[in-house]
């Protein structure tokens, strides 16, 4: 007779592994399935910056390259085109075993241990109460949720004009990294402005990251080395496999890799999840009492819907509007590469017309040198050469603004599951209203116009598609009337008893501002509502 | 020494002297061509003429670029430049071509100089394509 487990989690992203951990520290066994791709590339983190490297590293093509040259960003930008070698593990086998189809879509997806998790920007925002009420969460519990959430991965901030919208209430934070000379610069501009700026709703300041700026057990402190598309061997930024290493030793907590779970059923209280091995492709049973999905919202659609066999029904999906705006800040042209840049934020601009919190859209402030021209140059309209001689002059100016825009439904954003030769294929179709358009480059020009008055000025806007945000939401959307395809506020999928959803799927609302840190928190409570129901 | 690799080896020269401008540290030519057996690409009669065209005259490279960087950025001769620039770029000795550790005052007249520039070569650079 096969094993019951008590809890079977799917998906070991940042969702997966806070309500991994909550569990286990609440004495619950579990077993986590996972595809659990890992990173084969070179992982070697010189002890040096990313300038020195440069310098002296004799094999840095293979480092920034990727074995067999493989990493070179060649083709078409796309979503994760930007990923570096060390990164782009989170992406493979992902078109093979998570079909996907859309004209107007483009999401990234991942099937690696850790989730996208690995490529996190690391900011962390907590929802105001109207965010919380348009996405449906519950705004009383969240707020202890935040915190716990924040106390276990450590949050670094400062309590400036952002913070209301970063940390809000948050205690504990660490002082935030210091910034280079690009963000100083828009700091300084911004105290001379920021009368004319609040006026306007927009306010400036240090992001908060899930990054340490202090030892604190076996991770440590952040050492500004520029690496931070390369690597986290130093785990100063947080991420989920942290969690789950740790949790690995702990006696109540099993890993299990190479499972992609295919559909679940639940019976007289029973949940049995069907899954595929990825390496021989066998179909493997797990029994267990109670199930938590928490492999991302666009995987775990699928799988619901592979469950309940519904194919070509519509279900609602949701992803921010994104776009990002090259900048340059004409005193740093052709100025001297800085020796202490940081590729994580340098600063969060919160426009929030009205004051009140609630609608508002929010730009994350990068510096750019470590990923290099190569990713850039083929943008320009100009040959090698001669794109050469400005991006020489131009990258130690270039400011890289993005923007993401709050998300509400519509009927036009939607998502279904084909059936094709025994084998499913998710299909979105997502469109914006005339309204949403017209609304989003409005703002759009107001960021900018936010940012000439900081003395940096937009070369251009891009705009990557639809999903390219990497935020998905509201699936299966939060609802009280027990509706099939939705959730009860207690994150267990309606008309099941024992399967949970832990991503972001019930969210009805996707706020503007960085999404992952209200995802662990409400990770965090269903991981607790699936403890009281036993 | 197969074909192949001679057009490689041809290819990689040319590229650097019009990329680099300086002595190829020795290893780039060979690094070069062990990418180029990692790609496939998809080369079509135009892609081909292209190529052939830029190693019998190098001194065109510039202008067939330029065009083709603005009208034509999914041209074979583009990508195995931007291979070629990559590799060049992760190369240690020549860092200096691509950080900048000084400041330069010059550094705007000569954007100002390469601007003007490059609208002649687009255009130099159609002209040329048009016959190739």
């Amino acid at each position: 007779m096969s094993t019951v487990h008590e809890y079977i989690i799917i998906g070991s992203g940042c969702t997966g592994a806070m309500a991994a951990q909550t569990l286990v520290e609440a004495g619950a066994k579990v077993l986590m399935l996972d595809v659990g791709i890992k990173n084969d590339e070179n992982k070697c983190t010189p002890d040096r910056d990313f300038l020195k490297i440069r310098k002296t590293e004799n094999n840095q093509t293979e480092f920034f390259l990727g074995k067999d040259f493989k990493h070179i960003p060649i083709d078409k930008i796309g979503t994760g085109a930007q990923l570096t070698p060390q990164r782009k593990f989170m992406i493979e086998r992902v078109s093979e075993l998570m079909p996907f189809v859309s004209q107007n879509f483009f999401p990234m997806e991942s099937l690696a241990y850790g989730g996208l998790g690995n490529g996190w920007g690391l900011g962390c925002c907590v929802f105001s109460d109207a965010e919380m009420d348009a996405a449906g969460l519950d705004k009383n519990k969240m707020h202890d949720a935040y915190q716990l959430v924040a106390d276990r991965i450590g949050i670094s901030c400062e309590n400036d004009d952002a913070a209301k919208y970063t940390i809000g209430a948050l205690k504990n934070y660490s002082p935030s990294i210091l910034p280079d000379k690009t963000g100083a610069l828009l700091l300084r501009k911004y105290e001379k402005q920021k009368k004319k700026l609040n006026s306007n709703g927009f306010f400036l300041g240090r992001p908060a990251l899930a990054l340490l700026t202090t030892d604190r057990d076996d991770r440590k402190k952040y050492a500004y080395r520029d690496l931070d598309f390369y690597s986290d061997e130093e785990k100063s930024a947080y991420r989920p496999w942290i969690t789950t290493d740790k949790l690995k030793k702990e006696n109540g907590f099993e890993y299990k890799s190479g499972f992609l779970v295919k559909e679940f059923s639940e019976n007289n209280g029973l949940v049995t999840v069907l899954t595929q091995n990825t390496n021989t492709n066998e179909e493997k049973i797990f029994k267990c009492k109670k199930l938590i999905l928490a492999s991302s919202v666009l995987s775990t659609v699928r799988i619901v819907l592979n469950s309940y066999k519904k194919y070509d029904i519509t279900l609602p999906v949701l992803s921010n509007h994104y776009c990002y705006v090259p900048c340059i800040q004409p005193s740093l042209l052709g100025g001297v590469d800085d020796e202490m840049k940081v590729g994580f934020a340098q600063l969060s601009l919160f426009h929030d017309a009205d004051n009140t919190n609630s609608d508002v859209a929010m730009a994350s402030v990068y510096s750019y040198r470590s990923l290099m021209m190569m990713r850039l140059i083929q943008q320009l309209p100009l040959s090698y050469t001669d794109a050469q001689v400005f991006l020489r002059y131009m990258m130690p100016a270039l400011t890289i603004m993005g923007i993401h825009f709050p998300e509400a439904a519509s009927a036009d954003k939607k998502l279904w599951l084909t059936k094709k030769n025994d084998k499913s294929e998710l299909y979105i179709d997502y469109q914006f209203s005339e309204l949403e358009i017209s609304k989003n480059k409005i703002r759009e020009k107001q960021f900018k116009s936010a940012m000439r008055k900081l003395s940096c000025y937009s070369i251009k806007t891009i705009n990557p598609g639809a999903g390219s945000s990497i935020h998905y939401a509201g699936t299966l959307p939060f609802s009280n009337e027990k509706k099939i395809f939705s959730l009860s506020t207690d994150g267990r999928l309606n008309g099941l008893a024992n399967i949970f959803v832990a991503d972001g799927s019930g969210f009805r609302y996707l706020p503007a501002k960085g999404l992952t840190l209200s995802l662990m928190a409400n990770a965090h409570l269903v991981a607790l509502n699936a403890l009281k129901n036993e | 020494m197969s074909s192949s690799v001679n057009t490689c080896e041809q290819e990689a020269r040319v590229f650097f002297n019009y990329l680099l401008k300086s002595n190829s540290p020795p290893d780039l030519v060979s690094l070069y061509c062990k990418a180029c057996a990692h790609y496939a690409f998809d080369i079509n009669a135009k892609d081909e003429r292209i190529l052939k065209y830029v190693l019998k005259n190098p001194a065109t490279i510039s202008c067939i670029d330029a065009a083709l960087g603005f009208s034509g950025k999914n041209s074979v001769l583009r990508k195995k430049l931007h291979l070629f620039f990559s590799i060049a770029e992760t190369h240690k000795d020549l860092s200096d071509k691509f950080i900048i550790s000084k400041k330069t005052k010059i550094s705007f007249l000569k954007m100002a100089f390469t601007g003007i520039a490059s609208l002649f070569k687009i255009l130099t650079g159609n002209i040329i394509l048009l016959f190739i």
